[in-house]
Parts: structure tokens; sequence; C-alpha cells
């Protein structure tokens, strides 16, 4: 297995620490599908609170959450779910329609962000039998491949408003909510009032291995558990992954603010390289997408350049590279990506020259 | 509170928490966890298989089977009283959209002239349901954990090679029957297209199965394994738990055999209860209810006021399993719990014929 001295490439590549794993070896356990696991109890009561939900539900990992609660929400095979063109579900997995039945209806938003004015004609489109229902509108907060761009509360209370309006539902990928939450200031439940349905991921910022809970009213919580069985997600002694959830609420939470000063000290160091381009004012949180605009390099190339020298990142495409900053990343590895990514460029632009 | 409603309840020893607490993890969703990666390696060697997946649950490993195996509309024949039907078959229809044609055998055991009646049981014309998939169980969990002979797996396995069937067997129990019959593991895997195996149930660990078949099958798993969710990231202290309980906890599961054997023969001594199945092979007693007693939920929660658990398999049958938790003084106590539960009834049955 390759072990990259610096790896940006997700902030899902977080090693659990000592303490951590400590404390989830020490969790107390019982049978987590029978409701049983004391752990996962304190947890989903902990998210519950933490979201101003009813009732939530512990699950392994942020796609299977999308699958279930498009599962629920949606009522008849076709039905449409509208997300954004860069969003998550739609982009890296078949789900919507290979396990949903449903289909994405794609907005062209900005950075994963659209307005409710873009979304108006679908949703108020009169329902007639030969046209696909809008059923759920599903945002992300933030935007994974939109650079981690924050949904201001203002644009999410008038695309749930003009939603529910219509009866239509309203989802949040809340992969990154909490990411949000300490830039913003403002509560995570304060963002997840106008959802049906939201979710919180623990392997990400968090740096607990593995866990994410899906929350809701109860009835939508209920039949969460019918799919949740089905989709394989249901887990004997979880309490010891619950654990891992908590210690990352607990101990790791305070440090998301250090987490995000590092992307966007990063940033700011990148924008006056002549061969990228990007606005460290649209850094918001952890996420870095900077476009590539070298004479010989693309992003691919910088990918590969950058991995031989220990350092991983994400190509997303020819010209966009994506990096993640999470826990263990230093402010001197950040020093030594900008460094190396310099190089690298610099290097190449020399050999064309002599 | 005796536990006895299944061998998932168990919960991970010290030793198996502190083997957990060094392991080395990655991204499994990109391959990249080591502890992951060498448990699929010792099973691959373990079974003699191309190819291994970790998953969440065994309902998934059973789920990626049928995905892998089938096309929507496909059938896959199966015994009515395997998991995959009994327990699993909405799922199956609704997510690998295939339609269950379940038998009911004699035994339990689903054997060739079972699949050659399910296969001559409609017409097949080209446009109707296609069986493609016969899915088999070891050990048997609706027949108190009857073992599936490896004769009769070898003959289904004969039979559907070259005829575009393929053969998966819910191994959620294999290692009981493995220990009961000292079969060697890949001697079943051999004559299986796919097969599963369950690490949270009789090994003791806290969670995940294996999956493993060919590199093919296995790819096309993978890759619904996502659609699912799967894919998860650091699981390798879930793996390494899994390896723990394989090289530890194998051989203990000979005590759960012996220990069912004395419950049931405990529980024979009470007039009120017959066996469902006289022989005990393997970890699970399961028992019918023979008296005027009210109802399974009245008995089933005289048991639980009494410190006992069992589960409750269909109205009047119950299933007890025996699992690394329990003791012989466990058993004397559940079987004394049950005995005197039919007392009390007898006892009030009794008083109200006197008193009327």
């Amino acid at each position: 297995m390759i072990k990259f001295e610096i790896d940006l490439f997700s902030d899902t590549n977080t090693n659990p620490s000592l303490e951590m794993r400590q404390a989830m070896c020490a969790a107390e356990v019982g049978n987590e599908v029978a409701g049983e696991d004391p752990t996962v109890n304190k947890l989903i009561e902990t998210v519950c609170d933490l979201l101003g939900k009813e009732a939530a539900i512990f699950l392994p990992s942020g796609t299977m959450c999308n699958g279930i609660a498009y599962r629920v929400l949606c009522q008849r095979p076709g039905d449409l779910i509208i997300l954004d063109k860069t969003a998550h579900p739609f982009i890296k997995s078949s789900l919507i329609s290979g396990l949903a039945q449903a289909q994405p209806y794609c907005v062209e938003g900005k950075r994963g962000i659209f307005s409710a004015k873009q979304i108006e004609s679908i949703i108020s489109a009169p329902r007639r039998y030969n046209i696909s229902c809008p059923r759920v509108v599903s945002i992300e907060q933030t935007t994974n491949f939109g650079g981690g761009a924050i949904w201001p509360l203002k644009t999410i209370e008038e695309v749930c408003s003009l939603a529910h309006h219509y009866g239509v539902y309203t989802h949040m990928d809340g992969a990154h909510l909490l990411n949000a939450v300490v830039e913003t200031g403002i509560s995570a439940a304060e963002y997840s009032s106008q959802f049906d349905s939201v979710w919180i991921d623990f392997s990400k910022s968090l740096g607990a291995p593995i866990g994410t809970v899906l929350a809701g009213s109860r009835a939508f919580i209920d039949e969460a558990w019918y799919y949740k069985f089905q989709q394989g997600g249901g887990l004997h002694q979880a309490g010891i992954l619950a654990a891992g959830c908590l210690y990352g609420l607990q101990h790791h939470y305070q440090r998301l603010p250090e987490i995000h000063s590092y992307a966007k000290q990063l940033a700011k160091l990148l924008s006056d390289v002549p061969f990228l381009k990007i606005d460290p004012d649209e850094v918001q949180t952890n996420i870095i997408i900077v476009e590539v605009n070298h004479l010989q390099l693309s992003a691919l190339h910088f990918e590969q350049a950058l991995r031989e020298r220990g350092i991983r990142v994400l190509a997303l495409d020819e010209t966009h590279i994506r990096m993640m900053t999470h826990l263990d990343i230093s402010l001197s590895d950040i020093r030594m990506v900008f460094t190396t990514i310099c190089e690298v460029g610099e290097e190449k632009l020399i050999t064309k020259a002599i | 509170m005796i536990d006895l409603r299944s061998d998932t309840v168990t919960k991970p020893c010290d030793q198996m928490r502190a083997y957990m607490l060094q392991a080395p993890v990655g991204d499994d969703a990109y391959q990249e966890d080591e502890s992951v990666n060498l448990l699929q390696d010792y099973c691959k060697s373990l079974f003699q298989v191309e190819d291994a997946l970790f998953v969440t649950s065994g309902m998934m490993a059973n789920r990626l089977a049928f995905m892998s195996q089938t096309s929507p509309g496909d059938e896959v024949i199966t015994e009515y009283s395997y998991h995959v039907n009994f327990f699993d078959s909405a799922p199956m229809s609704a997510i690998a959209g295939i339609v269950m044609n379940p038998r009911h055998s004699i035994d339990g055991i689903l054997r060739l002239q079972d699949v050659e009646q399910a296969l001559d049981s409609k017409q097949r014309y080209d446009y109707f349901a296609q069986p493609k998939l016969i899915s088999v169980e070891n050990s048997i969990n609706g027949w108190a954990g009857k073992i599936f002979p490896l004769e009769t797996l070898k003959s289904l396995y004969n039979f559907t090679q070259g005829k575009g069937l393929s053969l998966h067997l819910d191994g959620a129990r294999l290692f009981n029957a493995h220990i009961a019959t000292d079969i060697a593991l890949h001697e079943y895997a051999k004559h299986t297209n796919t097969l599963s195996v369950c690490f949270s149930k009789g090994l003791g660990a806290p969670y995940g199965s294996m999956l493993m078949g060919t590199k093919e099958t296995i790819n096309k798993a993978r890759k619904y394994r996502i659609w699912l969710g799967g894919g998860v990231h650091q699981t390798g202290m879930q793996a390494a738990a899994a390896y723990y309980a394989l090289n530890h906890n194998l051989d203990r599961i000979a005590q759960d055999h012996q220990l069912a054997q004395y419950f049931a023969k405990l529980l024979l001594k009470i007039p009120d209860i017959s066996l469902h199945d006289d022989t005990i092979e393997t970890n699970m007693v399961q028992f019918r209810l023979n008296c005027s007693i009210k109802s399974s939920a009245y008995f089933l929660d005289q048991c639980t006021k009494n410190g006992l658990l069992l589960f409750p398999w269909v109205p009047g049958v119950f299933r007890a399993v025996i699992h690394k938790h329990i003791t012989r003084q466990d058993l004397e106590q559940a079987a004394l719990i049950i005995q005197n539960i039919f007392s009390e009834i007898e006892a009030s049955l009794t008083s109200n014929r006197n008193s009327a």
C-alpha cells in the first residue's frame, strides 16, 4: 500500500488517533440492529439534539444515508430528485437510478449552490400523468465538488419553502455541514430546520473511521430502518464505531477552524502562482479547487508529479485539482505542498526554456 | 439475563479489543486499508478463492452475491426457509429485482431433485423469468442449525456449472458446519460460485462479513457495494477483529455445539415442549409449544420477565442459540425458567377448574 507523506486527496483519509482508538475499544456495546447498542443510542440522541430533529439512525456511510433518504422520500419509480450538477450523490454513484429508481434533475448552480428561482419552473410545473414528478430537492452543505462553498441560510430557506409549497421534500447531504457551522456561527439545527431529512458524517473532518447519522421525523426514520436492513446497513456491536464518532465530535470539532485556516492559507499561497488560478476569497472551508493553466502540464500531470514526491491530490479533470485539509495536515505540510507545486510547475517551464 | 436470541449478541472480549486498538488502517473505499487487505488475503487462502470482499453485514454480502450474478427479472431458486427468502425476499426483489422460486423441501435441504422441480415448474420461454442462481445455506438457520451436506452441495454444483446457473452459499454459520463436520472451509468453497461468511456470529467479532468468488464476480459486487452504501473508509479495526476471531475463536465453537445438545436434552424432559428437529448438529435448538398456552407472546413475555431471552420464529416456535457468553449453568437455569412457566400455568388451570 502506498503511504503518502501528505495526503490532501480527501478528508476521509485520516488515521484514528490512539486516544480515539482507546475510546472505541473501551466502548460499551450491544446489538445495534435491535436498537440495543447503548453507545449508538447515545450518538443518535446527541445528533438529534445537534440537528434539532425528532429521530435519527446510525448508518455506515454517507452514500447509504443519501440512498435511504431518497428511497424513503420518493414515492414512485421515475420521480425526480433535483440537485446541483456537482452534487456528490449524482457524480459519485449510480444510486439515484440504480437503487432509488429515481431520476436526477440537474441544476447549473454556482459552485454547487442554486437559487429558488432556478428550480421554480420544474417544481411548479403542473403534475400530469405523463410528466415525471419532482419529489425531492437535495442540497449538499458544504458543496464538495463545488469547492466547499457554504449554502447561505437565506438561499436554503427560499429553496426549501418553494419546495414545500409545491409538496416537494427537502434533503440535505450534510457530509460537511459542521464545517459550515464553525465558519458561519449558524447552528446545525438552524441549517437543518427546513429539511425533511439531513445527515452528518463523522469520518470526514471529525476523523472517525466510519459512521454517519441520518435524521428526520420519527415517521421518516421508521421508514429508514426498513431500508437500512435492505441495504445491508444493519450492524451488530456498532458501539465501537459510534464511540469513535462521539470522540470526534467531542475532541476534533473544535479543530475545524484551524483546518479551514490551513486551506485558506494554501489557497492564498497558490493564488500568486502564475500557472494556477484560484480566488482565495472563495475558499470558505477545508476544500480547495484550483484551476491549472500551465503551458505543458495538465491537472493530471500535476497529480502524478506530486504523487511521485509523496503528496496526493485529486485531479478532477484535465484542468482542476481538488485538495482537502483535515486533522492529519499541519501548517508545515501546507508550506511543503505549496513549495512542491511551484517546483513541479517551474521545473517543467525551465526545461522547456532550455 | 440469559440471552439466547442469537449468536449475533456476542460482545468483543478484551483481547479482541486490544488487537483492534493497534490495527493499521487506510481508506477501504480505495482498497487502501491494510488490515482489510490482510483479512481479505487471509480468507482468499483459507477458502482458496480468487477474490474476497469485506462488507458491513451478511445481508449486504448476500445482496451483492445476488446482484452480481443476476439481472432484474431473473429467477433465483432457493429453499423457503433460507434467510435470503424467509427474511430477505423483499430487498432481494426491491434491490436485485429478482423473482424468487422458493421450494419447500422435506427437511430444509435443497436437493438436486428440488432444483429440477423448480426449473420445470414453469414455462421457460425467453421472455419469461430465467433461472440464473441457486442459493443454499449452511448451517440452516430455519432448521435449527442443520448442516447442509457437502455431497448435496457437490451435486448441485456439478449440475449448475455449464448450464448458465450459478450456485451461492450463504455461509453465515458455515464456521459452525465446518467445526461440526471437520470438512475444510475450502472444500465447501470449491463447490460454489460465491459464498458469504459472517464474523459477528459464533466467532464473536462485532461486525462484518466476507463475500468470496471469482475476480469477475467480486468486481461487480464491489461496484454494487457503493450503490448500497457499503463503501466505507477506515474499516481496518473491524477487519482486525474479524482476523482475531478467525485465529482465536474458531475452535471454541465446538463447546457451543455440545451445550446445544445438552440444552436439547433438558428441554425434552419438559412434557409441553417438542423439538422442531431431534438432531442437534450445531449451536441451535428450536422448540414448539404443545400446550394450551395463551399465546407465543405470553410465553415470551414470561421468559423475559424471568430473565430468559428467546427468539420467536413463527407462532408457537422458538429458537435458542448458544454462543460464547452462554454456560452450562445458564442453560440449566433457562430450562428451569421454562419449566416453571408451564408449572404455573398448569397450577392456575387446575385452580380455575377447582373453583369452577
